[in-house]
């Protein structure tokens, strides 16, 4: 496991399964504070570097700890780099469906957000995935905003702002970065998952127009 | 050295009830700059006094310490990680010093 205090608080914890390249990673960050916000907590491959496990073996740790998943298979495409198609995202998520289909228990209790850029698209590369809902978010990081939040309402939050509003609040956000990076003498593409998940979560503690569903999580990693 | 003496007593002063604002930040930088002090040798100054405030045993038993409230974040504590406390530091700056 990753040793995260949080890690028992599995209604909690939010699974992300997304790329990490630089292109995408302003909806990841937007998706990593909707959750936040929300009083949720995200969980990432990226949030460990034991060397001692293998990236599966994180994964299902991760899946395992987290009632909640959100998927976004935007960048299945032919990686420019090297010239093949990207199945990571499409494992991964075929690895949390099946712990949700088949784990007992807890598990069973998993809820899944799939995003893609296009609603429609998904069917001319994964069609088994017809019949599940695909939320679209055009590329967009405040409607990814606004699609994990709403997913966050309907899977155990039921009082949240609305969207808009915490877009508002990670367009504040945003503003504010380039100073805390100054402060702590560090640049964006440096900060780790970790560190983001911090400083997001005590600009949401100090900011003051930020909501926070406090009183969920503190933040004290 | 005399001058380095006076920056150094008017940062003890400025650190000792334990909340280094922004304004107070920009004090001290505007105070060794009229004393005419090397920005690396001010800097190394105020440095050293705040650690020494964060190692006395009062800051021990303090429950927010001065390196919370230091506009020194020390980042890269531990297998990349940056200290919590230099985040909140960071963060509260920044709020503080809006220009928007």
């Amino acid at each position: 496991m990753s040793g995260n205090p949080n890690a028992g608080e599995d209604q909690l914890n939010v699974f992300i399964n997304c790329p990490y390249d630089d292109k995408y990673s302003p909806i990841m960050e937007a998706i990593v504070f909707a959750i936040i916000d929300c009083g949720f907590y995200p969980r990432c491959a990226l949030e460990t570097n034991d060397a001692t496990q293998t990236r599966f073996e994180k994964l299902c740790d991760l899946i395992q700890a987290s009632a909640l998943g959100i998927h976004d298979i935007s960048r299945f495409g032919i990686d420019t780099r090297t010239g093949v198609p990207r199945f990571n995202m499409l494992f991964e998520l075929g690895l949390y469906l099946g712990a949700s289909l088949f784990a007992p228990g807890e598990s069973q209790r998993k809820a899944t957000l799939i995003l893609d850029s296009d609603g429609g698209r998904y069917r001319a590369f994964v069609s088994d995935l017809a019949g599940q809902d695909i939320a679209e978010h055009g590329d967009r990081p405040e409607a990814a905003i606004v699609r994990v939040r709403d997913f966050l309402q309907a899977n155990g939050c039921p009082l949240l702002p609305g969207g808009r509003y915490i877009c508002s609040g990670y367009l504040s956000f945003r503003r504010d970065m380039p100073a805390i990076l100054k402060y702590l003498h560090i640049e964006d593409d440096e900060l780790t998952f970790l560190d983001r998940i911090r400083t997001i979560g005590e600009w949401l503690q100090l900011a003051p127009e930020a909501h926070a569903a406090r009183g969920v999580h503190t933040y004290a990693l | 050295m005399r001058a380095e003496s006076a920056f150094a007593c008017a940062v003890e002063l400025v650190f000792a009830d334990r909340a280094v604002t922004l304004r107070e930040q920009e004090y001290i930088e505007g105070l060794a700059r009229q004393l005419e002090l090397d920005p690396t040798r001010a800097k190394a100054i105020v440095e050293t006094l705040e650690w020494m405030v964060a190692a006395s045993p009062e800051a021990a038993d303090d429950p927010m310490p001065l390196e919370q409230n230091s506009t020194h974040a020390k980042p890269q504590i531990g297998e990349g990680q940056i200290q919590q406390s230099a985040i909140r530091n960071a963060v509260r700056l920044a709020v503080e010093g809006r220009k928007y």
